[in-house]
This record gives C-alpha cells, sequence and structure tokens, in this order.
C-alpha cells in the first residue's frame, strides 16, 4: 500500500487515551494494520509493563511440557486442560498400570479357564476388585503423586475424585469384560461381573469418607475374599453371581451411593487432617 | 542463525513455526502494543484484554505455519485477536464491550475537516460516506468490514442479536451506495 501519511504522537496518545474519536480511531487502525512505522511509534506511547507481564505468562505456557496421550484425549472429549491433566496424573492411569492390569486379568482369567471351580473362583475375587483397586489408587496421600499439590491448589477435592473415579471406571470395565470373555463358565454371567464391581467402587468411595481409599479398598478386598472363599469351599464359586445376590449387590450400591451424597463433604477435610 | 531486529515479519513467523521463541519475542515487541491498544477501544477489562493477547500469541505459536504467506502478518494477528476477544466475551458480563455509539455521543456530530481528510485518506470516497451514518450503523460496519468479523462474531462483541447485526449492515450497505453514487453524480 502506498502510505501518503504517518500519524502524530497527538493522535496517537488521543487513540491511546481513546478520545480521537470513532472516525479518527477507525482510521489509524486501519492504517496500523499496513504501517510498520507507526506501529513502532505506537510502541513508544503503550504502556510496557501490563505487556512484560503477558509476555511471561506466554513464555510459560509455550515452554510448559505438551499434553500427554491421555490428556489430548480426554480434552477431546470435552474435559477442560487442568481437568485433563489432573486425572491423567493419576497412578492408575498410566500405561504400566493398565498393562499389568491387562496382564494379571489374562492369567486370571485363562486360569479360570483350565483350571476348573478354583481358577474359576480366583476370577471371581480378582475381576469385581479390579475399578476399586484402580479408584484406590487414583487420588489419596499414599499413592498419588500429584496429592500435596492438589490439597493446597483451590480445586474441589471431590470433583477430583469422581473425575478420576469416571476415568478408571470407562479404562478397568473394558478390560474386566474382556477377560470374563475368555472364562466358559461365566458367558452371559460376564456383564453380571459389573454389578458387584460397581457396587464395590461406590461403597469404596463411600468409606473413603471415613478413611483413606487404599484402606478403604483394602477391607473391601478382605470382605469379598472371604465370600468368594465361602462360595468355592460349597464347590459353587459361581454362586457369588447368583440372580439373588445380584440385588443385594445392587442395594448395596445405592445405598453406598447415598451414603457418599450425604457425606461428600467430608473428603477433602479428612485427608487434610490425617 | 538467531533472530534478530533486522528480519522481516514472515521470516519470524518461519522461525516461530520451528519453535524458536526469541523469534516470537521480536514479533511480541512489535505487534503487542499495537494490538493490545486496539483491544482496549473495544474492550474495557485489562484483564480480558490480556488473556486475548495471551491467547492470540499462544495461537501464533500452535499455528504459525498456517499463515498462508500473503498480506500484512498485522493484519492476521488481528483476525486471530478479534476472534479471541470475541470468545473471551461469550456471556460474559464483567468485561463490557465499549460500543462506538457511546463514545460517539461524547463527540460532536459533525466531524472535523482533519477527521474527513484522514478518513478520505484510508478509505477513499467510502470515508466520507462512513461519516454520515448513524453510530449503530457505524458500530456494525466497523465490527464486520474493517475487523473482518462474520455477522455471528459481531453479533457477541455488541451484544446485539444477530438479526439486528444483519438489518442495520444491509441499511448500512444501502446508506453507503447511494452516498457513493450520489459522490459521483
Amino acid at each position: 500500500m502506498n502510505i501518503t501519511w504517518h500519524a502524530d504522537d497527538t493522535l496517537l496518545a488521543q487513540y491511546l487515551r481513546g478520545d480521537a474519536g470513532p472516525l479518527r480511531g477507525a482510521s489509524l487502525e486501519q492504517h496500523l494494520t499496513h504501517c510498520a512505522h507507526c506501529r513502532a511509534r505506537i510502541a513508544t506511547h503503550v504502556e510496557t509493563p501490563p505487556l512484560e507481564l503477558v509476555w511471561s505468562r506466554i513464555r510459560e505456557q509455550a515452554q510448559a511440557p505438551a499434553p500427554t496421550r491421555v490428556e489430548r484425549l480426554l480434552t477431546r472429549f470435552g474435559a477442560s486442560e487442568p481437568d485433563a491433566l489432573l486425572v491423567a496424573v493419576a497412578p492408575s492411569l498410566r500405561a504400566s498400570w493398565l498393562f499389568g492390569l491387562a496382564v494379571t486379568l489374562g492369567f486370571v482369567g485363562f486360569s479360570a479357564t483350565y483350571g476348573g471351580s478354583r481358577g474359576l473362583a480366583f476370577f471371581l475375587l480378582v475381576a469385581p476388585l479390579v475399578p476399586v483397586a484402580g479408584v484406590a489408587f487414583a487420588y489419596g496421600p499414599d499413592v498419588d503423586p500429584s496429592y500435596e499439590v492438589a490439597v493446597v491448589v483451590p480445586y474441589s477435592a471431590v470433583r477430583l475424585l469422581l473425575l478420576r473415579t469416571a476415568a478408571v471406571l470407562v479404562t478397568c470395565l473394558p478390560l474386566v469384560l474382556a477377560a470374563a470373555q475368555l472364562v466358559p463358565a461365566l458367558s452371559w454371567g460376564a456383564v453380571s461381573l459389573l454389578l458387584p464391581a460397581l457396587a464395590f467402587t461406590a461403597v469404596m468411595l463411600a468409606a473413603s469418607t471415613w478413611t483413606r481409599p487404599s484402606y478403604a479398598g483394602f477391607g473391601l478386598g478382605i470382605v469379598w475374599a472371604c465370600a468368594v472363599g465361602a462360595a468355592a469351599v460349597g464347590q459353587n464359586p459361581a454362586g457369588v453371581l447368583a440372580p439373588g445376590l445380584l440385588f443385594v449387590y445392587a442395594a448395596i450400591g445405592v445405598a453406598a451411593a447415598l451414603v457418599l451424597r450425604l457425606r461428600i463433604a467430608n473428603l477433602t477435610l479428612l485427608w487434610r487432617l490425617s | 542463525m538467531r533472530p534478530d531486529a533486522a528480519w522481516g515479519d514472515p521470516e519470524l513467523l518461519t522461525a516461530i513455526a520451528g519453535g524458536d521463541l526469541a523469534a516470537m519475542r521480536l514479533l511480541y515487541d512489535r505487534h503487542a502494543p499495537w494490538l493490545s491498544a486496539r483491544l482496549n477501544r473495544r474492550c474495557n477489562s485489562a484483564e480480558a484484554v490480556a488473556d486475548v493477547l495471551q491467547d492470540t500469541f499462544m495461537a501464533l505459536w500452535k499455528g504459525a505455519e498456517r499463515w498462508r504467506g500473503d498480506g500484512e502478518v498485522a493484519a492476521w494477528l488481528w483476525g486471530i485477536a478479534a476472534r479471541r476477544l470475541v470468545s473471551r466475551l461469550r456471556g460474559r458480563r464483567e468485561a463490557l464491550v465499549l460500543p462506538l455509539e457511546e463514545v460517539a455521543a461524547a463527540r460532536p456530530a459533525e466531524p472535523s475537516a482533519e477527521e474527513r481528510v484522514l478518513l478520505g485518506v484510508e478509505y477513499g470516497d467510502l470515508g466520507t460516506a462512513l461519516l454520515r451514518l448513524s453510530p449503530e450503523m457505524r458500530a456494525v460496519v466497523q465490527a464486520t468490514v474493517l475487523d473482518g468479523l462474520t455477522t455471528r462474531e459481531a453479533a457477541r462483541l455488541l451484544g446485539i442479536p444477530e438479526n439486528t447485526v444483519k438489518t442495520r449492515l444491509h441499511r448500512a450497505k444501502g446508506h453507503l451506495r447511494q452516498d457513493l453514487v450520489e459522490g459521483l453524480a
């Protein structure tokens, strides 16, 4: 563009003060888009401290590590970037954990296929506890490397726990169901495994309002081991998934969800004091 | 090769696309001042302006290679900034847009001779025709034609319904066309 004039200091100062008027303002703006000389001139009139502040934020953001694959996936599904980071940093969402989980379920599934009723009991012992362990390892002072950070930031512990629980369930349950397909005795019962698994997860969350998630998960594991053990002694390990008991699991799950709803405020307080 | 102040904007953009933060700093020093001033004329929340400025340069950092290599880098930057401003202001009450109506109301209705000359230099005959528009119509023309926003974006920026933007723009174009034809006659 052929530049025939340049803005003088008076006009630039007026524009920055906001009293150049709409027409001279619009003219100047149009001119600035095409005139490097006047852009450099106006820079000498603009206060630098606010711009330096913005620059330091830009530099920090530009140098921040790129989001991991899990984070990118979560943001694609609508999570905000901070939420995605907080969810993805949970130990039970690491690739190593998921790989270990897949191997364990694979072995347990095979033992159920070829190991008769004991193998089946073993599978039934492990499978519903997988999401429980996953959630127990998703939050809390014992396992979470970001726990100290998470406690001091103004971010709701409840929100964090529920977000991570959802993420753990989404990653664990397909693995559990896939492993259950390996077990012929369970072909239809595979889906019914979900009921105790979800009920126990709810119980674990509810129990976490009194104690640490890892303790709650451990206690639940012992109770379930006793139940499966008793059924195995009676030569019918699949009995723990009997239709009548499924209603019991559902009831337990609903009750635990209610308790969690009522006591959810205790989550943060408790772990902060312990 | 280290980027220095002698580099042109396109060279800096190429360096930025390659992840050169020093090049970004140079480009920031060149363009952040006028961008922040222009944003300040459209939004009176310093916080929102700072956010938009940050967003704009982060978009540049991540997508410098998307510049097509023609036209002014400044115009491209403003295109990004104007859109970021619209999405930043969406649904927020805290950051009030300065409607041009108010600014115009505080000014004498008849533009000075200097204004006519300045506007004539930048817009030719269109400039003088713009002067005769009502402030409401001028705000719409500014947002859509001069700032390059879509009608939807302009509606968000000015806080008026999209249909109002369309009618005002339509009427403004009618006035401008009439003025230009009469001016030639």
